[in-house]
């Protein structure tokens, strides 16, 4: 019984101050492109237990128009997909790209930036002995220099040679969604990994007249809310006053019985 | 002589109790959908039975505008499966799972009934409203409504994008803490008292028997 008093209390704070740093992390980083909020919510599960909970927000952040021809933002839901270091897929909001030195569509990181495969490549035959050799390429997002880059709202990149008016396609930006992004695993820099909470990518539609928009020359501002991160600090510090003074007074009673006992043996 | 010990202890364990409820009102001030602890209704009798009172007056809705967090004005429950049976709830934050279907904090799905035979994706849809009867709309489609347990006959409404806060006002509970922490200061020192007065009489009087 005296060791269940305050229990509560001191799990309570401690969540306490991990969603405090929560809020913290937020206003830090009110002006990272494309940052997703973090929220923190305590509930009561269904035997009585209470329970914190912490997941991203993914909800839209403000585009700010750029104007530089490699700034891309998402208008809706859905990612840029792009190959990390590793081979893995990536997935981030963050489309502040720029050309390698290859030519190639990449992130700031370097991470290149994957296409929507809209037909199967055409294998080239290759002459050799002893046979046929089938080299299918891989796609990329290519774009040579001298042409201008004009890419729409559904991703599809086309370049635009400004002498004689010509526009060729290059590809198209592959877009994917997923079910619950919440469950994405944050990495470094606004990158997220797929795992099974998050379910499986998804190609969605993009366009003019869809629900998710590719704009070039916009990046996403974070979605992170002054007034209300403030409102939050502002509660949050008053409940963990609260309950630190409930952890002194546990405290003192537990000095005063040890007293008490002490005195009467 | 009668022993002081037993009433003071009792009236010690019961203030431990009270305190202990308080301090649970405190812990919970900001969860979602907590209902207090009513102090007032410990007795020694309910201290025996482990009953405790709770305070259940309607939370405070705080709005949040998040599109999938329902608060529930009037006396009604969210039904979710848990898995191995059927359950309610007051906490309508739920979220979308990696199958897409609308769950709860903890995971349970959330039941919904006269669902469309159209295949929606709630996930991929930006523009999803939830009515006060818990229908859901994605864009003008009809998608499901939730069923809910309705306790009484009084109105029930579904709030999109707000939560019930706890019912917990803090100063006041900050208030009661004290109290109770002073009584129990005062029932500690009887018990010192006593003790150290019953030594003094054993040591004083109790060798030459």
């Amino acid at each position: 019984m005296y060791t269940k008093l305050g229990n509560q209390v001191l799990r309570t704070t401690q969540a306490g101050s991990e969603a405090l740093a929560n809020i913290v992390d937020n206003i830090s980083n009110i002006k990272t492109l494309g940052y997703k909020k973090q929220e923190t919510s305590f509930v009561e599960t269904l035997n009585g237990e209470i329970s914190k909970h912490q997941n991203s927000d993914f909800s839209q952040g403000l585009l700010s128009r750029t104007g530089q021809e490699f700034d891309f933002a998402i208008d809706g839901k859905g990612f840029f997909e792009v190959e990390l270091p590793s081979g893995q897929r990536g997935y981030t909001r963050v489309g502040a790209f720029s050309l390698s030195a290859d030519g190639e569509l990449v992130t700031a990181e370097g991470h290149k930036v994957l296409p929507r495969i809209e037909q199967t490549s055409i294998p080239k035959l290759i002459n050799s002995q002893g046979g046929l050799n089938l080299q299918v390429s891989k796609p990329k997002l290519i774009i040579p220099a001298h042409l201008t880059p004009e890419v729409d709202e559904g991703g599809n990149i086309y370049g635009l040679n400004e002498q004689t008016g010509e526009k060729t396609k290059f590809g198209k930006i592959s877009v994917v969604a997923f079910n619950n992004p919440s469950g994405l695993k944050p990495m470094d820099r606004g990158y997220y990994l797929e795992t099974k909470d998050s379910g499986a990518p998804q190609e969605i539609e993009t366009g003019i007249n869809a629900k998710t928009q590719v704009k070039q020359g916009f990046v996403e501002q974070s979605n992170v809310d002054m007034a209300s991160e403030f409102m939050n600090l502002a509660q949050m510090k008053n409940v963990l006053t609260a309950q630190l003074k409930v952890l002194k007074a546990i405290d003192k009673i537990y000095e005063n019985i040890h007293f008490t006992i002490s005195r009467s043996t | 002589m009668e022993n002081g010990y037993g009433k003071t202890v009792n009236g010690l364990l019961s203030k431990f109790k009270i305190f202990q409820a308080l301090s649970e009102n405190i812990a919970n001030v900001n969860t979602v959908g907590y209902k207090r602890k009513i102090p007032e209704s410990l007795t020694f009798q309910s201290t025996l039975k482990n009953l405790i009172l709770r305070d259940d007056t309607q939370g405070a809705l705080k709005k949040t505008g998040k599109v999938f967090d329902l608060a529930l004005e009037g006396n009604a429950f969210f039904k979710v499966d848990t898995g191995s049976g059927l359950a309610t709830t007051r906490n309508g934050r739920f979220n979308l799972n990696a199958e897409g279907e609308l769950v709860s904090i903890d995971g349970h799905k959330l039941i919904i009934v006269e669902k469309t035979d159209k295949s929606i994706n709630l996930a991929l849809e930006n523009d999803i409203e939830i009515n006060e009867e818990g229908v859901i709309f994605a864009g003008n489609e009809r998608f499901g409504r939730i069923a809910l347990e309705i306790q009484d006959n009084n109105p029930v409404k579904v709030r999109q994008g707000y939560v019930e806060g706890s019912n917990v006002n803090l100063i006041n509970e900050m208030a009661a803490l004290t109290m109770a922490f002073r009584s129990i200061e005062a029932s500690e020192k009887l018990l010192g008292m006593e003790a150290s007065v019953d030594r003094d009489l054993i040591e004083k009087y109790g060798r030459n028997v």
